[in-house]
This record gives C-alpha cells, sequence and structure tokens, in this order.
C-alpha cells in the first residue's frame, strides 16, 4: 500500500540529533532583556507625550510633516531628503491604536511598490535609539491597504543589506488604507555605541530598503523595495549583534503622519 | 572577584513561559527544521522564536492562542530568513561550530533519513513550504493557519493545493495525498 502524504510527514524530523538544540536559559535571559528594555521604552515614551503635553507643543504633532523628501520606488541614494527637522513626538509606543482604523473593502488591493511615495522624516531620539518617520502616501487615484508591519533593512551605498532586518512585530489584523489618507510607521535605528565594537563592526549605511506587504504579495523582496536615502547616513553594526537586542526596529504601521 | 550570586525563583511568568516551552519547544523545533530543512538553522530558528515568545509572553499568555502566536513567529522569521540571500552581507567572525567531524556526521545521518521529503519540500517557495509544514505537523485546517498567520483563507487554499501539486510531483506516485486534503480547491 502506498505511504500516505501525512505519514512520511509524521515520520520525518521526529529523531533530531542530540548534542544540540535550543538553550532554555539562554531564551529567557534574552527575552527578558528585550522585555525590559520594552519597558523602558514605553516609560520614556509615556514621560515624553507626557513632556509635549505640558510643553504646550502638543500642536506640532498634528502639523502635516512636509519636510521631509518624497522618495519614488527606486530611487538611487542621490535623492537625499532635506529640511529634516526634529519632531517633539520622542519615542514611539509599542502597540498600534487601532480604534480610529477604517473597515478594509475587500476589493482595496494591497498596496505595491508603484502605488507609493515614501517620505522620511526625523522622529526624535530617546535611550540611545534615533528615530525616523516613514510615511506612506498613495501616488494619485489610487487606494490600498497596507500590512501592520514593514520589512525595513539598512544598505550600503551600493545596495547590499547590512545586519539583520527589523524584526516584525505581533500583526493585530489591522490594514491601514490609504488613500485620502495617508500612513507612517516609525523606524528606529539604535545607536552603534549600544554595543561592543568588535561584535558590532560599524559601518555606514546610506538607505533603508522598504518593502510592503511582504506576506500578503508573496514577492521576492527586490521586486517591491523602495530605497529610503538616510540624510548624512546613519553608522550602524554589520557584525551580529541579536543577542544584545535588534540594532533596527520598526513599530506597527498606522493611519496618519507621525508614525504614531 | 567575582561572587556567584543564587539565581531568584522563577517568575510566575518565567515559570508559565518554561512550561509551555517544554511542551511546545520540540515541536516549534522540528517544524523549524522541516521549513529550513537543516537542524542547525533550525536550532537557530527555533531559539529566535522562542525568545521573541518570551518578550511578549504577558500579553500573549493573557489573551490570546499562545500556539498560533508562535506559528506566526516562526513562519514570519522563517520567510523573512528564506528571503535574505538576495545580496546579502555577513559578518563572520567565528567559524561554525559544524567543524566538529563527529556531530557533522551525526547531523548528515539524521538529515539523510529525512532526505526525499526535504528535497521535495525544498523545490517550494518559503510561504508555500511553510503552510504545508503547518497543515501537516500541526493538523491545523484552512481556516486556522489563515488565523495564525494572519492572512486570507483563500491564500491558504491556494498555497496549500500549490504545494500538494508540487509534493505529488516531487515525491512520485508512491505517495498518496490524504482523502480529506482532495477536496482542497
Amino acid at each position: 500500500m502506498s505511504p500516505d502524504l501525512k505519514d512520511v510527514f509524521d515520520d520525518a524530523g521526529r529523531t533530531p540529533p542530540t548534542g544540540r538544540g535550543y538553550d532554555a536559559d539562554e531564551i529567557v535571559r534574552r527575552g527578558g532583556r528585550i522585555r525590559t528594555r520594552r519597558r523602558v521604552l514605553t516609560g520614556a515614551a509615556t514621560l515624553g507625550v507626557a513632556a509635549v503635553v505640558v510643553g504646550g507643543s502638543i500642536a506640532l504633532i498634528g502639523q502635516p510633516l512636509n519636510r521631509g523628501t518624497a522618495i519614488q520606488p527606486g530611487d538611487g541614494p542621490s535623492a537625499s531628503p532635506t529640511g529634516v527637522s526634529p519632531s517633539s513626538s520622542g519615542e514611539p509606543t509599542s502597540d498600534a491604536t487601532t480604534d480610529s482604523a477604517p473597515t478594509p473593502s475587500p476589493t482595496w488591493t494591497w498596496c505595491r511598490a508603484d502605488d507609493v511615495t515614501l517620505t522620511l522624516s526625523d522622529g526624535g531620539a530617546a535611550a540611545g535609539t534615533a528615530y525616523s518617520v516613514i510615511m506612506i502616501k498613495a501616488k494619485p487615484g489610487i487606494t490600498c491597504k497596507v500590512e501592520g508591519f514593514a520589512y525595513v533593512e539598512a544598505t550600503r551605498a551600493v545596495g547590499d543589506a547590512i545586519g539583520p532586518a527589523a524584526p516584525s512585530g505581533e500583526s493585530s489584523g489591522y490594514h491601514p488604507v490609504i488613500g485620502s489618507t495617508v500612513a507612517s510607521f516609525l523606524v528606529g535605528i539604535s545607536n552603534t555605541d549600544n554595543y561592543d565594537a568588535d561584535v558590532c563592526l560599524p559601518v555606514k549605511a546610506t538607505s533603508l530598503n522598504v518593502a510592503l506587504n511582504m506576506s500578503s504579495l508573496g514577492t521576492n523582496p527586490i521586486d517591491q523595495r523602495i530605497r529610503v536615502p538616510l540624510p548624512d547616513g546613519v553608522t550602524v553594526c554589520s557584525g551580529n549583534v541579536s543577542a544584545f537586542g535588534n540594532q533596527l526596529t520598526v513599530t506597527p504601521i498606522v493611519t496618519g503622519p507621525d508614525g504614531q | 572577584m567575582s561572587t556567584a550570586v543564587p539565581r531568584d525563583a522563577p517568575t510566575p511568568d518565567e515559570a508559565g513561559f518554561r512550561s509551555w516551552m517544554a511542551v511546545r519547544g520540540p515541536v516549534i523545533r522540528r517544524k523549524a527544521y522541516l521549513m529550513t530543512g537543516d537542524w542547525y538553522a533550525a536550532d537557530d530558528l527555533a531559539q529566535d522564536v522562542l525568545v521573541t515568545v518570551y518578550s511578549r509572553w504577558t500579553r500573549v499568555a493573557r489573551g490570546s492562542n499562545v500556539d498560533a502566536y508562535a506559528n506566526r513567529v516562526l513562519v514570519g522569521k522563517y520567510v523573512d530568513s528564506a528571503r535574505r540571500p538576495w545580496r546579502r552581507e555577513t559578518a563572520v567572525e567565528t567559524p561554525h561550530d559544524r567543524a566538529d567531524a563527529s556531530a557533522t556526521a551525526a547531523f548528515d545521518a539524521v538529515e539523510a533519513a529525512d532526505s526525499r521529503l526535504l528535497q521535495a519540500l525544498g523545490e517550494l517557495t518559503p510561504e508555500h513550504r511553510a503552510v504545508v509544514v503547518l497543515r501537516f505537523t500541526d493538523d491545523l485546517s484552512v481556516d486556522e493557519i489563515a488565523h495564525s498567520l494572519d492572512i486570507p483563507a483563500g491564500t491558504v487554499k491556494s498555497r496549500l493545493s500549490r504545494a500538494l501539486d508540487a509534493l505529488r510531483t516531487a515525491l512520485g506516485p508512491g505517495v498518496t495525498t490524504p482523502a480529506d486534503l482532495e477536496d482542497q480547491p
């Protein structure tokens, strides 16, 4: 009798080799460090927002972001943004606010690289991390939706990726729709001074590669990437520093221009 | 001089996570192996997934299906890593520990036993491979996979259907598809 495909799967991988595996204590240590760091960042964000409110400068958050430069898919590093000024909004929060989310129509398709323009602007800095706001705007006549997290990695001038991509967070199933409204998210780049130089192996990144809707489009990122130049470049780690936390992070994509 | 500090008793959070990891960790490791086709890569992937799950354990354990969350993290990290080779630059500081000849032989022997299936799975895209691994290792339905991965059920059906077609071709007529999957579009 012919074997069933399920039987073939059931038999596979049943006898892992001894002598290696995951390390439970190391997992708890690393996970614990990330939890601690997240609590610190969340606390800093709360303080930052409170400071903004108390300082009466909350109006700045509502201003349209016109200080960056629109970046088209495939733009090279020569298209450097200008006029970037720091935002007073400070730290990102770890969770997207979804209360005001529009209800996606089933007819709206996933945004592709050619459907959007991205605009980079300064998002402030806190706790050894510099934040940039990336605003996603649909081209005229287009309405489309985006997944909860963008794929983001740092690159050299020639386009080589440096270090790991920013890890995607937990998707809430919330898919911001852009058309008449914009969406945005924050990219955090941790200062290389936070890491041992021998492990970090710092190099200069000149741009970010951003790809939207990686899961839903099911395409190779090389087809959907949008190169977003970093003004003056940013020093990042080329070594693997993941044991000490992610150097590159992204917040969930939310509706609105300020990434929060 | 450094002094060893006795480790504190685990918090309830940590104890809960360790209990869950003791049961589900090996399953995640096996799924990682079927996705990556390599025990070394699988161990690294499983470790990354478990770190992520523990980093969000309080919220994950409180309100949602932990296994579904772990599957989402697993597939996300796997697909991400599988897509990474394009023009990648990686700094390698130390030789791979696979230089240990006896360990290499042990790993190769284990992988050889599964080689036919792994070779067939290797023909699939990462997204198709992930869906078919979840279907067969966790016995998840199309809807459950869709929920786990936060993608439409239609996408799961389509990926599963194509993956099964490709596996049937790769494994030959000697392997049959379970009857309940013949209804998949």
